[in-house]
């Protein structure tokens, strides 16, 4: 009972703290300039980057300019408001000081920006102030001007660091919003690219928007996105990745359902198959979907280059991708149940290397494995000056002393190197990750029940793959089902001509026409 | 109709493969159809016709009631009480053929994988894996089976072109040299054992979203079945010649014989892996079968709730029916196209006579425009 009076208490205190600075949503800006800023400052307290600078229009009316200091621009300030409205001459306002449109003059002829927009409400004052935008107030005026004056320090637009080609362009995104927009609409410029913005998470309001191509999108997809992000509950959306894991349809598949990309030209290869896309404020990865298992297997070169180099290296792409699942289980199974598959010079070496070796195969495709995992997650987080150290103590200590010291045999070395280096062709990230981690009941399978446990293996994922969806459109399309037309791109790719790039994954679509 | 579940429809194309694999997942395991020796390829198209002849009837008799399954329509023109009866008697049909799948899954994993895992371990797998499946309805298994049969189309072409060096297109003669009896009796099982088995497809045809076409499906389906079973049929000949009639798994014998430079050997066991597809595809047939015949018989809502029952059960059957693998095989080969012939010829005509002179009763007014 006592401590249920406490926490009814302490709940109450906290929301009487919050309540008192956060202004309602209908609540007006009060016209005398005194009143504003002791609200203002009420709302700022203790945000020692709010700058509050009072000045005078023209010697004369009492103004205030409300930013946040390092997302301006202060140089462009002085020389597009602070200057032109500190020295603008009497006469120049003196026709129109008594008038009301007093504002209006203001927006229109002395401030020298894009981006100018009137608001009236506290709560939007506060919105705008956050977002980066200079509010101008005027003594004697219910109504203030935002301003645009975007600044500070952001990274400018680089090279990727995760997706590279060797053909195709060099852009990648960045973690301010306007420019991946504007890296987009640089490769799409037509009207019908739509940008739609949305606000998510209650802290940290970071901006959203969905991109997508009218006429080509997938309405459904599109209505199922916006439903969904619109129906998210989150406190802060920190990375894409957040959106991610919030709207996919599997949380728990091993598979993605999104693409996942830093390059504006896989975005508008994406869109122009009418996907949709997703930019997050603060991210500089992007969001596509919906996407397909072949989708997945396929890089930028696939479509860039020659029609036979394109096929070649996909399908070598293909391969290696089976081999970043299969080798090590099939190693394991071969070994301990199915001799006989062996050739059988092979067999005699395979056995002289692992005479020594104290462990079965099962156990020490598992330690090194796992060390392997190990190594890569060392080599991700790795100070950079420290990497020659790692190198060094992965290549010569795990490989090669310890297939000296007759711990491991130098098969598996070059099995699990060899999947390494597998898992490393396929082009998105993200998707290697469901190779790396069904590795490991594959190769438990396969130690238990040898080539008989890598099929169940198998099939279990065939059959979660069959079932798995991303918003709607199958997986495995257009294999399962099939769909002659999408067959054009899928483990193959026909000639640039034939495809008219908008070769699969959205399906119900005619050409460009944008009907049915 | 109400009892489908949310993945229920499917497209021709997929009911197509997953007949085949259906069918395939028997041909290539079981000794069936050789009992002419070298003339089995006679027994394999005779067979192959009979079979056709067979779907052909239950097509039929699937397109005259559309979106109905076979235990519907037997419930619509018996009536209720024979209906529950035939319905009874095609989901013990499915089940007890389930039995034998898995049965013979097991033995022929236990012989040739792992000769020293008890066979119940195998068998517990496989049932947990395809009750898995069979959960996530029709439509998953036919698009898994897309995928098993691109598997297979490859699998068989690399083992046939592999094994042209081992043929010897001369084991084919003479000809008829063991008589047609023994040719009429392999033509009897082809018919009854892999083609016919596809009866239980009439419980599935209601989920094919254009019915129109079924009738051409299901005979395609048996057509390129029987394609396949054809060219097995003459690889293992050519391998084999005369013995292989006498042996277990006359497919994967043959493949025993694949050397390519010495290097490529004893491969057969991949070969295999592609077999554990088919079996996997054959059995969650089965079971989707059985739970969809029984729960319509019943008229009970959903069917999934009967599939792990179900599966355990053809667990258990399948440990039991026989005291070894040779008394599997000898059963198959002898009692079961006997035992099936109700199953296969019998109830359907017998529906389709009752339907025809129902029809006829009912619309005694009308010309008759029924559609051939």
């Amino acid at each position: 009972m006592f401590k249920k009076l406490l926490a009814s208490g302490k709940s109450m205190s906290v929301y009487v703290e919050r309540s008192n600075p956060t202004p309602s949503d209908s609540e007006q800006q009060s016209s005398s300039l005194a009143e504003l800023e002791i609200r203002l400052q009420e709302i700022f307290s203790d945000s020692s980057d709010v700058v509050f600078r009072t000045f005078s229009i023209g010697g004369e009316v009492d103004a205030l300019l409300i930013y946040i200091e390092g997302l301006v621009d202060e140089k462009q300030l002085k020389e597009t408001i602070l200057s032109p409205l500190m020295s603008s001459s009497d006469s120049s306002f003196s026709t129109t000081t008594d008038n009301t449109e007093f504002i209006s003059f203001l927006q229109k002829s002395l401030i020298a920006n894009g981006h100018v927009k009137r608001i009236s409400r506290i709560h939007e004052i506060e919105q705008e102030v956050l977002k980066g935008l200079v509010l101008l107030c005027v003594d004697g005026y219910s109504e203030s001007i935002a301003v645009s004056v975007p600044g500070g320090s952001v990274r400018s637009v680089e090279q990727p660091s995760t997706e590279n080609t060797v053909r195709g362009s060099r852009d990648s995104f960045t973690e301010i919003l306007s420019t991946n927009t504007s890296l987009i609409r640089r490769k799409i410029r037509s009207s019908r690219l739509k940008f739609d913005a949305l606000t998510v998470g209650e802290i940290s309001r970071t901006g959203m928007v969905i991109a997508y191509i009218k006429g080509l999108e997938n309405e459904r997809v599109l209505r199922e996105i916006k439903s969904r992000i619109e129906a998210m509950q989150a406190e802060a959306i920190l990375e894409s990745g957040i959106i991610e894991q919030f709207i996919e349809e599997k949380p728990f598949s091993p598979f993605p359902q999104f693409l996942v990309t830093e390059r504006p030209d896989y975005v508008v290869s994406a869109l122009l198959q009418g996907q949709v896309a997703i930019l997050t404020d603060g991210s500089p990865f992007v969001l596509s979907a919906p996407m397909t298992f072949w989708g997945f297997l396929q890089a930028g070169e696939d479509y860039y280059e020659r029609v036979v180099y394109a096929n070649l290296i996909r399908m070598v792409r293909f391969l290696f991708s089976m081999i970043a699942l299969l080798l090590p289980s099939l190693y394991v199974a071969l070994t301990t149940f199915h001799q006989q598959m062996i050739p059988t010079n092979l067999l005699l070496s395979i056995a002289a290397a692992r005479e020594g070796v104290p462990f079965p195969a099962l156990v020490e495709a598992l330690i090194m494995e796992v060390t392997f995992e190990g190594l890569r997650e060392a080599g991700v987080r790795l100070p950079k000056q420290v990497g020659q150290a790692v190198s060094i103590v992965g290549g010569l200590v795990v490989g090669q002393a310890a297939v000296q010291a007759g711990i491991v045999s130098a098969p598996m070395v070059i099995v699990v190197s060899l999947t390494g280096i597998a898992s490393f062709t396929i082009p998105r990230y993200n998707f290697s990750l469901a190779f790396r981690i069904l590795r490991f009941p594959l190769i438990l399978l396969a130690g238990v029940f040898g080539l008989y446990g890598v099929s169940i293996g198998l099939l279990a994922i065939l059959v979660h793959l069959c079932e798995l969806k991303s918003f709607g459109v199958p997986y495995l399309f257009p294999m399962a089902p099939v769909s002659l037309k999408g067959l054009k791109d899928a483990l193959f790719r026909a000639p640039i001509w034939t495809l008219y790039l908008r070769p699969h994954s959205v399906g119900p679509r005619s050409k460009g026409t944008g009907k049915n | 109709m109400r009892s489908y579940g949310r993945n229920d429809r499917i497209s021709n194309l997929e009911l197509f493969a997953l007949m085949l694999v259906f069918v395939v997942g028997s041909l290539l395991t079981l000794p069936v159809g050789y009992a002419a020796g070298h003339d089995s390829w006679i027994s394999v198209l005779i067979g192959t016709f009979a079979g056709l002849g067979i779907n052909g009837l239950y097509a039929y008799l699937c397109r005259r009631y559309p979106k109905k399954s076979l235990v519907e329509i037997a419930h619509l023109i018996l009536g209720s009480w024979i209906g529950k009866l035939v319905g009874l008697l095609y989901a013990w049909y499915a089940f007890y053929l389930g039995s034998y799948v898995l049965r013979n899954f097991t033995d022929m994993t236990s012989a040739v994988l792992l000769p020293r895992t008890p066979t119940v371990v195998l068998g517990i797998v496989m049932v947990v894996l395809t009750v898995w499946t069979a959960t996530k309805g029709i439509e998953v298994i036919s698009r898994c089976s897309l995928i098993i049969l691109l598997f297979i189309f490859v699998s068989t072409f690399i083992g046939c072109v592999l094994l042209i060096p081992n043929m010897e297109p001369y084991n084919l003669f003479p000809v008829l040299d063991n008589g047609w009896h023994a040719i009429l009796l392999g033509a009897g099982q082809i018919a009854t054992v892999p083609l016919g088995e596809t009866i239980v497809f009439a419980m599935l045809i209601p989920y094919v979203n254009r019915t129109k076409f079924v009738g051409r499906t299901v005979l395609g389906a048996i057509g390129a079945s029987g394609g396949l079973l054809l060219v097995t049929c003459f690889v293992n000949i050519f391998v084999l010649g005369e013995i292989a009639g006498e042996q277990l798994f006359p497919s994967y014998t043959s493949f025993m014989y694949i050397s390519v430079g010495d290097f490529f050997e004893r491969i057969e066991p991949l070969v295999f892996t592609v077999w554990i597809f088919n079996e996997f595809t054959k059995l969650s047939v089965c079971l989707l079968t059985t739970s969809v015949a029984f729960a319509q018989t019943i008229r009970s809502k959903d069917h999934r709730v009967y599939l792990l029952p179900v599966g355990l059960l053809i667990l258990l059957f399948s440990t039991f029916l026989h005291p070894s693998q040779l008394d599997v095989v000898e059963f198959v080969k002898t009692v079961w196209p006997l035992y099936s012939v109700p199953f296969l010829l019998v109830v359907p005509l017998l529906l389709l006579v009752v339907s025809l002179f129902r029809r006829k009763g009912m619309h005694a007014n009308l010309t008759d425009a029924e559609p051939k």
